[in-house]
């Protein structure tokens, strides 16, 4: 072909492909742009009769910043419900960029499935529980951010690993459901409203806990507190799911057994009462620096093993009176405790959640992945015999 | 027809042509001169030393030639076309009646510049001598740093009218001998009415004069051209244009600077990675910015995705248009501004800063990340100016296809792109050589710029007879 | 030492061939031994990567990754053999198969895989429009997309293979550093690799289902162009085997991730999900989606292969036509593999039930492994008689040993 013809040919192609550029429907199409979407930072989902869906979404204002709003929807289908909030929001919803996903009571974990692979919501999200309606917490919490400017959800990115809380992802919860142990969980998240009158009903901080510090309401919302914006979000619960939906919720304590086991956390405070020279040290706190915990299996006596290795710093008022730094007896009385504390939180954990009948610690699945032939799908929690081995090196 | 009457024929103005009679002797004839482009002192030397010998018994060129003329530069020729060629470079023809042959007296003067430092390539450090548009000085000027026998310069001449000089330099120990051919070959194949600059020839030596991409390459500086030929290539010299052309050429000369050579290698070698991020930055950033805004929001952080619905809420035009809108405006300002009087280059910045940079946002007609990505494009495409080019069209190109078909239009876009410079094979020498196909030792002049004393060899990427620069 | 050297090669080549006043494909050899190194890094992991995960994790399960190596496996058998044809092969696929099957059966040969190579490239092509359309975009018109990618197929199919090489060359260094860093991700964010167990529960599940994903195999199956127009080293075939070696070891590492956090939910799978939903599923989207930014870079050696499997299928069918008209075929092949791509994109169930039912992996099987083998015997066959014709000074039959090159600068069997 000589170089003319080829050239020809050449333009010709390039106008063929102007022509397409132009004519195609959708190539010009605007609609596709990020000024015609509306990011949703955060989702809600209640089932009941229907789905319903909270979307709390960020837009930009005419000068400078943004605004969050909250807009509830609801349909037959999730699928409708999120078809729905297109309309609600007079946009396409962006929900690439949601970070997490708030679970209400009701809702069955296949509808948890139906999210992830019916809309743009990623693997990744984060999922937390409310105590009753997801809705309401979706509110409450946008009222949190707006007051104090906190952005999407930090509390519970910020809890993912540098605290003593168990929290899941959305693909993680599915694949846990899925498993041999039919057993997932996800962090129950609560707003702490002002208390009634100047610390009425209030309980004082200072547990140790880690997201606790301020006080926990006792006595619920007060009159009027609809409107008013909680002062702080406490996840310190855990809510256990099985195949059906959600079986129970679990305390403090053995919330934070289940983390010490099947949780990736990286950071946490441990307390325990100390007994030395023949008195006993309450709260004694420890700073968590790295764990690693594993679950050995005899399958033949139906036994596990709850194997936890953690260095710990001692820290606060309560260690330096134990003078620890000079005394080995002391520090061997702190290791101890803290072990021991470690180890009742992680069988309280189990035996709370097998009231439940469910397996958080995944000691099934573990049965199931290392002797399959031996395994009983149908297995009781109550069949196993548990022991945790706790070893505590104090930094 | 006497000698003179045939050279005068051949001019459409005899009057451009000086004739004057003589007696020498026993012979009568004629002088004749261009007075534009000749040296008067010469000129008048010849009367001076025809009149001189007015008694003597010449009768002959020869005898003019001997006893006469014999201070000068002189040839007898009879070929007709080869006179007025010399006459019309300012050679003085003397001819006697009865003869019909020249006595061609080299008288060549024309007003020349000075020898300064070529605004195209300045430094800050390193020679400042730049080529001008006289052959002879811009070959004296190569031959003061080649001291060597080796260096050949061949000269033809080239264009059916202008009849212009091209010299070809190379060094024959170390150009390749299939190389110095092939250019000689492809310059007696050039059959034009003129040649008036070194850019005229560049088509013709190039395998491929409708790329996008120029595949020879181009220098004003001495030095630079005296280091290429060094490592084994081919300057073309033009009389009349300061601008020597050198092939083989890749890609990568196009991010080597003359005064990389002169600083530390370290920092050179910085520069250089800087220069290829820079270019790679200055094409594919406003595509990328585009394809991103378009159809891969995802792809953006929820905090800078904010911020940019913030910024262009509101706006009339859909991103690829105002992209290719501030793009074009670009463009237009900086063809403008270069081509504008320097007295007026102040007033063009501030309109096209101000006036419609400025006012245009805040009209709401472009937004502000528009004018940040196209400007921070553009001053990354200055690092590499002899690219600013090839690149500005396929910066538009990358962003139509950025804007049409995002990441995945993007990627094929540069892949073709890719692939079809790496088709490119100017004289042997793989365009994107050394990194395709990859010859690691001459990564010591690529994004490297290794010490002197570690580049042992020449450039494997041109074909070289001798491959070793220093023991 | 002698990679470099493989290098200069190319430069030497080039220069004998471009300054001679010829067409740079007239020269014989068309690949370095570096540049074979990196098309068969490129080929044992492209395709494997994006689909073939998926379709496993949802009829196998969590045994997945097993299934994928030992497809892999058998793709490295057939890389050995391909190897071994280009270190024993006197001259090219096409002369050789000519001389050893004679005309009309070495035409009938290369249009049966050509046509594979075809068939390869189709689906390569779903694989990548999948995950564009499933990941990246939101809404992505086929119709459209395809345009781009078929110019640039056709502007490959119209150039050489030297061009092509050298594109791969270029590229690869990206493509490595995007492998690299997510492989280093996955591997640092502590993944519970330990769901892939307990393996071979279901056996016969196993057999019968990893049978039907056979069309995947074959990867290696354009190398037959690479069969003499390789410039061969001392260390080439085990540099190209370790390539290839490491290429499927990385597809079948990221089969494992993949079979790790989908076996207990293989009904979540689907062509949108891939490796970068485990990358951002161990980041977190906390930064966003940089795990796109990644993915798409690797997408690109998805791009490259096709683009090779497209060059060979033009080269096969226009040595079955027998002529070089390469413009033409590579026209006729964009506007078939078109209308396949829009039916395949419309439909895709119709199309993976095309793709995966029992006929098409017996076939793909069987050519996969037919095709080195039978590169294999031609060239022993052929160089056995080359041997035995200069040691006899038989001057026809000589010339077919070493005249392809000549041939070629005439115009005959140009690839």
């Amino acid at each position: 072909m000589t170089p003319r013809k080829k050239l020809l040919i050449y333009k010709i192609l390039l106008f063929l492909f102007a022509f397409i550029v132009a004519f195609i429907p959708g190539t010009v199409s605007r609609n596709m742009e990020v000024n015609s979407r509306v990011i949703v930072e955060m989702i809600g989902i209640d089932q009941g009769e229907e789905v319903e869906v909270t979307a709390q979404y960020v837009m930009p204002l005419e000068k400078e910043g943004t605004s969050k709003d909250v807009v509830t929807v609801k349909g037959s289908t999730l699928t409708e419900a999120v078809e729905t909030l297109n309309t609600a929001l007079g946009r396409r919803a962006e929900l690439g960029h949601c970070s997490i996903v708030i679970v209400g009571k009701s809702v069955k974990p296949q509808l948890l499935g139906t999210l992830m692979t019916v809309t743009d919501v990623t693997a990744d999200v984060y999922l937390a529980a409310a105590q009753d309606k997801a809705s309401e917490l979706v509110s409450d919490i946008t009222e949190f951010m707006k007051k104090t400017g906190a952005t999407d959800a930090d509390f519970i990115a910020y809890s993912a690993k540098k605290a003593h809380v168990a929290t899941t992802t959305l693909l993680n919860f599915l694949s846990d459901i899925g498993g041999a142990s039919h057993t997932a969980f996800m962090p129950v998240v609560e707003t702490l409203e002002k208390p009634d009158g100047s610390g009425g009903g209030g309980q004082s901080g200072g547990q140790g806990g880690g997201e606790s510090a301020s006080g926990q309401s006792g006595g619920g919302q007060s009159g009027g507190g609809a409107e008013e914006a909680p002062i702080g979000m406490k996840v310190e619960n855990l809510a256990l799911y099985a195949e059906n939906g959600r079986a129970g919720i679990i305390d403090r304590s053995s919330a934070r057994g289940v983390a010490w086991v099947s949780a990736p956390i990286e950071k946490g405070i441990v307390v325990a009462d100390v007994q030395y020279d023949g008195n006993i040290i309450k709260d004694v706190s420890g700073r968590l620096i790295k764990k690693k915990a594993k679950i050995k299996i005899d399958a033949a006596n139906n036994k596990a093993t709850i194997k936890v290795n953690a260095t710990i710093e001692p820290n606060g008022d309560k260690f330096n009176e134990l003078d620890a730094e000079n005394s080995d007896a002391a520090r061997k009385a702190i290791k101890g405790a803290f072990e021991n504390s470690i180890r009742n939180e992680i069988l309280k954990a189990y035996y709370d959640a097998a009231e439940y009948d469910c397996d958080p610690l995944f000691l099934g699945r573990q049965f199931y992945r290392y002797a399959p032939d031996e395994f009983d799908p149908d297995y009781s929690v109550d069949d196993i015999i548990v022991d945790a081995q706790v070893n505590v090196s104090l930094k | 027809m006497n000698a003179k009457e045939r050279i005068l024929e051949n001019f459409k103005t005899p009057s451009n042509i000086v004739t004057r009679d003589i007696k020498c002797g026993k012979a009568s004839g004629y002088v004749l001169v261009n007075p534009d482009i000749s040296d008067s002192k010469t000129v008048r030397a010849v009367f001076f030393a025809l009149e001189k010998e007015s008694n003597a018994h010449l009768k002959t060129l020869e005898e003019f030639e001997r006893y006469a003329l014999y201070e000068c530069e002189t040839e007898i020729s009879s070929d007709i076309d080869d006179c007025i060629n010399k006459l019309l470079n300012g050679d003085t023809l003397v001819c006697v009646e009865g003869d019909e042959r020249y006595l061609v007296v080299t008288s060549r003067a024309y007003v020349i510049r000075g020898i300064t430092e070529p605004p195209t390539e300045t430094v800050m450090r390193g020679p400042r001598e730049g080529f001008i548009e006289d052959l002879r000085t811009n070959l004296s000027l190569l031959e003061r740093r080649l001291k060597t026998p080796d260096l050949a310069i061949e000269k033809i001449q080239v264009g059916r009218r202008t009849k212009t000089n091209v010299a070809i330099c190379y060094l024959s120990s170390v150009a390749d001998g299939r190389v110095v051919a092939k250019i000689k070959e492809r310059l007696d194949k050039i059959d034009v009415d003129g040649i008036v600059d070194s850019h005229y020839l560049v088509p013709y030596l190039e395998e491929k004069p409708l790329s996008l991409f120029s595949q020879s390459g181009v220098s004003e500086k001495p030095d630079i051209v005296a280091a290429k030929l060094l490592e084994g290539r081919v300057a073309l010299f033009v009389d009349g244009s300061p601008i020597v052309v050198t092939v083989p050429f890749v890609a990568v000369e196009e991010f080597q600077s003359g005064e990389d050579y002169y600083q530390r290698s370290s920092y050179s070698t910085f520069i250089r990675v800087l220069r290829y991020v820079a270019l790679a930055l200055a094409t594919l950033l406003p595509g990328l910015y585009v394809a991103l805004q378009n159809f891969h929001y995802t792809l953006i952080p929820v905090r800078f995705m904010i911020t940019l619905m913030t910024a262009i809420k509101g706006l009339p035009l859909s991103p690829l248009a105002e992209t290719l809108l501030v793009l074009l405006l670009f463009e237009i300002i900086r063809e403008a501004s270069v081509r504008m009087p320097r007295a007026v280059g102040m007033a063009m910045s501030i309109v096209g800063a101000l006036v419609l940079g400025d006012t245009a946002v805040n009209a709401g007609i472009i937004s502000p990340p528009a004018v940040m990505i196209t400007a921070l494009s553009s001053i990354a495409l200055f690092t590499v100016p002899n690219m600013i080019g090839p690149m500005s069209v396929l910066r538009l190109l990358f962003t139509i296809a950025g804007g049409l078909t995002g990441l995945f239009g993007l990627i094929i876009s540069v892949l073709f792109t890719f692939h079809y410079v790496s088709s490119l094979n100017g004289y042997g020498s793989p365009y994107l050589a050394p990194f395709a196909p990859l010859i690691y030792s001459d990564f010591k002049d690529a994004i490297e710029r290794a010490p002197f004393r570690d580049m042992k060899k020449r450039p494997k990427s041109i074909p070289n007879k001798n491959p070793n620069r220093q023991a | 030492m002698s990679e470099n050297n493989s290098a200069t090669e190319d430069v030497k080549s080039q220069s004998s061939g471009s300054t001679s006043g010829e067409r740079a494909d007239v020269c014989e050899k068309q690949s370095t031994s570096r540049q074979l190194v990196m098309i068969v890094f490129i080929m044992a992991f492209a395709t494997k990567m994006f689909l073939l995960p998926i379709f496993l994790i949802q009829t196998i399960g969590r045994d997945a990754y097993i299934a994928l190596a030992i497809g892999g496996g058998i793709d490295l058998s057939a890389l050995a053999v391909f190897i071994v044809c280009m270190v024993k092969a006197q001259t090219d696929f096409f002369t050789i198969l000519s001389a050893v099957l004679g005309k009309v059966g070495a035409k009938i040969t290369v249009g049966i895989i050509g046509l594979f190579l075809f068939f390869k490239l189709n689906i390569g092509i779903s694989e990548t429009l999948r995950f564009y359309s499933g990941s990246v975009f939101g809404d992505f018109n086929v119709l459209f997309m395809l345009v781009p990618l078929l110019i640039f197929f056709c502007a490959v199919a119209n150039h050489t293979l030297r061009a092509l090489c050298r594109l791969n060359e270029i590229i690869l260094p990206l493509i490595v550093v995007c492998i690299a860093i997510l492989i280093t991700v996955v591997a640092l964010t502590g993944f519970d690799l330990a769901n892939i167990f307990p393996s071979m529960q279901y056996p016969d599940v196993f057999k019968t289902e990893a049978v039907h994903h056979a069309a995947w195999l074959g990867d290696f199956t354009p190398l037959v162009l690479f069969v003499g127009r390789t410039k061969t080293k001392k260390h080439t075939a085990l540099f190209a085997g370790i390539s290839g070696t490491v290429g499927t070891g990385i597809a079948v590492f990221f089969a494992l991730v993949m079979s790790a956090a989908f076996g207990n939910v293989r009904v979540l799978v689907d062509s949108s999900t891939n490796l970068s939903s485990i990358l951002q599923y161990s980041l977190g989207n906390v930064y966003g989606r940089v795990d796109l930014f990644s993915s798409v870079i690797w997408s690109i050696s998805t791009f490259i292969e096709s683009a090779l499997l497209y060059y060979a299928a033009c080269r096969c069918f226009a040595f079955v036509i027998g002529k070089n008209a390469h413009f033409w075929i590579a026209l006729i092949a964009a506007l078939a593999t078109y209308l396949i791509q829009v039916c395949a994109m419309t439909d895709p169930t119709v199309f993976s039930v095309i793709v995966t039912s029992i006929v098409t992996s017996v076939a793909t099987l069987t050519l996969t492994v037919a095709t080195p083998a039978l590169a294999l015997v031609c060239t022993l066959v052929h160089r056995m008689r080359c041997e035995k014709d200069v040691s006899g000074g038989d001057s026809k039959q000589s010339g077919d040993c070493i005249g392809d090159a000549t041939r070629r600068v005439n115009g005959e069997n140009r690839i």
